[in-house]
């Protein structure tokens, strides 16, 4: 799937005059809509709103509203970093690092076995079990290149990984709240059984601010296996595709440490050492709330009807499968931990 | 099944920069947590 400048999208049917009215139509409906789900404040509305808009329009209404809504989840991560104290950080940290260590190792694990059984391609597997195991789209994109993904793949994988982040972002606190998990419980279990950081954050934040604090440290921590799986994958690669790994030009992925959560951490450094106003403190919360409806809000505008029209077959049983056998594991997992 | 994962792992190893052993320090940090709790 790919998008000119103008927003049309390739493959689709033939641009005409009234196509061109739908995409203006579209973009006049998502400056409408912004500042409604500002004002709702509620990032599971604002990703719906956002994802109803691109089908309804089939059309890229924001050029760039991938890194737009990466770099507000980013700011907003950052900024929750003021919220939290060190101490808070470290021991929620170092109480959990085993827990979520067991996690990541057991669904990968599952996830590849799985998908063997089931026959799905290679690629893909390592995509959904990646995906599944540490952080949805960008273990996905990150992946992608060394697992040496089709693009058809690559879409697939971030298509049911989106989907599934949609089920968690609505179903995740009605079941919360009617399992009646503590504000730490909730957050945990977020943090470990829903894919990306962008609904991680969502969901914790619309059960309560306990839970989102929780829930950003526990993910960010998840979101560091990137870097051995990259180190793991990569080696693999060379062991199993050494005449490809060989060729001239082809450089081998580094493995890096997120900016993002580097400034997390000094945020909360900052947040403990400085003892910042309260109304600054305040202030850095409210805003990282509003860039996370911001950010929600480009993430279904991500969406596309021929995205939805990719979620199908063995990989989506797989990406299923995985997630809803994860989900009451990691809420057991929680439960016997808390 | 050692000595065939040491070749592509020091060969990996040397294309490293110093921020990508920044990163496997970041990581073995995080993992070693529980230790100093």
């Amino acid at each position: 799937m790919a998008h000119t400048q103008t927003g049309t999208v390739v493959g689709a049917s033939h641009p005409s005059p009234g196509t061109d009215r739908r995409l203006q139509a579209g973009r006049l409906l998502a400056f409408v809509a912004l500042p409604v789900m500002l004002a709702i404040g509620n990032p599971a509305v604002a990703l719906l709103t956002g994802g109803a808009i691109v089908l309804a329009t089939d059309r890229r209404l924001i050029p760039g509203g991938a890194t737009l809504s990466r770099y507000c989840l980013q700011v907003a991560i950052v900024l929750l970093g003021l919220r939290l104290d060190l101490n808070t950080l470290w021991q929620l940290s170092a109480s959990y690092s085993w827990a979520v260590a067991g996690y990541v190792l057991g669904t990968l694990a599952v996830g590849l076995l799985v998908g063997r059984w089931l026959a799905v391609e290679s690629p893909s597997v390592k995509l959904i079990a990646s995906g599944t195991a540490i952080c949805g789209g960008t273990a996905i994109a990150s992946l992608s290149t060394i697992v040496r993904a089709q693009p058809h793949q690559t879409a697939v994988a971030l298509a049911i990984v989106f989907l599934l982040n949609v089920v968690a972002l609505f179903s995740f606190p009605a079941l919360g709240r009617w399992l009646d998990l503590s504000q730490l419980q909730f957050g945990l279990w977020a943090a470990l059984a829903i894919h990306d950081t962008s609904s991680v954050l969502a969901t914790a934040a619309l059960y309560g601010d306990q839970a989102l604090e929780v829930a950003t440290t526990i993910k960010l921590g998840r979101t560091l296996w990137l870097i051995p799986l990259v180190f793991a994958l990569s080696v693999h690669e060379q062991m199993t595709n050494r005449a490809a790994t060989a060729a001239p030009g082809v450089t081998m992925p580094r493995v890096r440490v997120p900016g993002f959560i580097l400034l997390f951490v000094a945020a909360a450094g900052a947040g403990s050492l400085l003892s910042l106003p309260g109304a600054v403190i305040a202030g850095a919360g409210a805003t990282s709330k509003v860039l996370l409806v911001v950010a929600l809000f480009l993430v279904g505008m991500e969406l596309t009807r021929a995205t939805v029209r990719q979620i199908r077959g063995r990989v989506l049983w797989l990406g299923l499968g995985l997630w809803l056998t994860v989900v009451p594991l990691t809420l057991a997992l929680v439960l016997a931990l808390t | 099944m050692l000595g065939a994962l040491r070749l592509p792992v020091m060969n990996y190893l040397r294309s490293f920069d110093t921020l990508s052993y920044i990163a496997l320090l970041a990581f073995a940090g995080y993992l070693a947590l529980p230790l100093f709790l």
